[in-house]
């Protein structure tokens, strides 16, 4: 009975508080300090029903003291403290499921299946060349060369002829570390040259699939990083085989981006 | 943990709550910058465009608005002194187009559009911008012969336009070639069509043989002649190979 009277009492004197867990942390203290009275008055030897009355008398009106605490704990920033836990708590999660999205999706991944299968196996008709590792810069980007593959292969046509396919695929890296930069839209302009002196179209120049040129496609593989994966199509076989080097180009307005595949050496040669 | 805990609950709510304020603002910011980039006006979008492109960077000369008919909103035109740009955009996306200069006078189709060749050869009626870029200030008014030819249904077509335009801005003249057709267009789309798509490189394995003569003549205030210059507008491809094999 007791024990209901200082409930109602500390209930009534921090129903104004807004804030739920300060009321709570306040009732709380309020019931212990309550009760201290209570068992001072009991350890007196007063009777249970007159140590309650004088224990509420001795803590005053509850409906001014909530006045009181409410004044005391305004809501506005223990709420703002929470809402803005909250919202941090989403934008983290957000910001580590878009990540993983972003790496999942990348297509990165299905490239480098590709081309692992194209650097990983050496073999007569499969010539690799080591790691060349060139690289020049041209507006904040920097391309780097970082493989390259010369590969003859041939595929059964719908009519049943076997058609020959003779292609250099070449890995290049561009690194630019402004998040806000565009994708790299050069691909369509890299041409290449080798040492012999033969031209090799750029995308845009390039009439048919027999034509010698340079293409291919350009990936985002990470929030600085993109992959051109370009092919030189159609060199000549007999020709390549005496260049000593083949220089991927691009020099449009002014730039100058040279990528220089040495082909003297590699595995496979 | 336990004792960070502990001092993080010892820390005044206003400044836990100001603390994480700050950190979503930070966090805003950089998943702003990180993911979505935005440009916040259309220039820094454009001299974006040129770095990724490699070109520029070049003199804005106008911001023109397109028809929904094409596949942007907006067309920039730029001139970097050795060639002339034509940037499509929309918000955050766009589509630059950069071509080296042929002398004092350069005349370029705005590339692409959202129609097919079929659905070109379908319309009633049509019309594409030419732009003509110019290195004479002198000039207020231009005169434009153009003729269009390709082969539709194993014929040969073959039409001559006269196109005349004000300078509205300097640096070039806005020519718009209409033509209509209440039978469809047919052959006369279909040259369209080549020539909406001359300057893209949609050319490959297509029509890379176009090739389009035209005369430009710019007259002065009194209507005096300026300048008179015959060109040819081709695919990149053609040029190539006609620098290569004259």
């Amino acid at each position: 009975m007791a024990s209901w009277k200082f409930s109602h009492w500390c209930y009534c004197a921090t129903m104004k508080i807004k804030y739920r867990p300060d009321r709570k942390a306040v009732s709380r203290e309020l019931q212990q300090h309550i009760e201290d009275r209570y068992e001072s008055f009991i350890s007196r030897g007063i009777p249970h029903e007159i140590a309650v009355e004088k224990t509420l008398e001795a803590m005053g009106d509850p409906k001014v003291l909530a006045s009181q605490l409410a004044a005391i704990h305004r809501p506005f920033w223990p709420y703002l403290m929470v809402v803005s836990r909250c919202i941090l708590i989403v934008m983290i999660m957000i910001s580590i499921v878009s990540m993983s999205l972003f790496f999942y999706d990348d297509p990165f991944s299905e490239l480098s299946s590709h081309y692992t299968e194209i650097f990983s196996t050496a073999s007569p008709d499969r010539f690799l060349y080591v790691e060349p590792d060139g690289s020049d810069s041209a507006d904040g980007y920097t391309y780097t060369l970082k493989k390259a593959a010369w590969l003859h292969d041939s595929y059964e046509r719908e009519d049943g002829s076997i058609k020959e396919t003779n292609t250099i695929y070449v890995l290049v890296e561009v690194y630019n570390p402004r998040p806000w930069a565009e994708s790299p839209k050069a691909l369509d302009w890299f041409w290449a040259e080798d040492s012999l002196g033969n031209y090799y179209y750029n995308g845009q120049e390039r009439l048919t699939s027999d034509d010698r040129c340079v293409y291919g496609n350009t990936y985002k593989t990470g929030f600085f990083t993109y992959a051109l994966e370009l092919r030189i199509q159609n060199p000549n076989t007999a020709e390549l085989q005496e260049a000593r080097w083949l220089d991927l180009r691009y020099d449009r307005s002014g730039r100058d981006i040279t990528l220089r595949i040495d082909m003297t050496g590699g595995d496979g040669l | 943990m336990k004792n960070l805990k502990r001092i993080w609950s010892r820390i005044p709510r206003k400044l836990r709550a100001i603390t994480n304020l700050v950190l979503i603002t930070a966090f805003a910011m950089a998943l702003y910058v990180f993911i979505d980039s935005p440009a916040f006006s259309e220039e820094v979008q454009y001299r974006r465009e040129e770095r990724a492109n490699h070109v520029g960077p070049a003199q804005i000369l106008d911001m023109l608005p397109l028809d929904s008919f094409y596949r942007y909103e907006k067309v920039l035109l730029a001139d970097d002194g050795d060639g002339v740009i034509l940037y499509q955009y929309d918000e955050n996306r766009g589509d630059l187009t950069y071509r080296k200069k042929t002398g004092d006078i350069t005349v370029l189709a705005l590339p692409g559009d959202s129609f097919s060749t079929s659905e070109w050869q379908r319309q009633k009626s049509a019309e594409h911008p030419i732009f003509v870029f110019d290195d004479y200030p002198d000039a207020v008014r231009a005169e434009l012969n153009i003729t269009l030819s390709c082969e539709y249904n194993s014929e040969n077509f073959q039409k001559a336009y006269t196109l005349e335009a004000r300078r509205q801005s300097p640096g070039y003249f806005l020519f718009t070639l209409c033509v209509s057709n209440p039978n469809g267009l047919g052959a006369e789309g279909e040259a369209l069509y080549q020539l909406s798509h001359i300057s893209s490189d949609v050319a490959y394995g297509r029509f890379f043989d176009v090739a389009f003569p035209a005369t430009v003549r710019l007259y002065d205030e009194t209507d005096a002649l300026v300048c008179e210059r015959s060109v040819t507008i081709r695919t990149i491809a053609a040029e190539v190979r006609g620098e290569q094999n004259p």
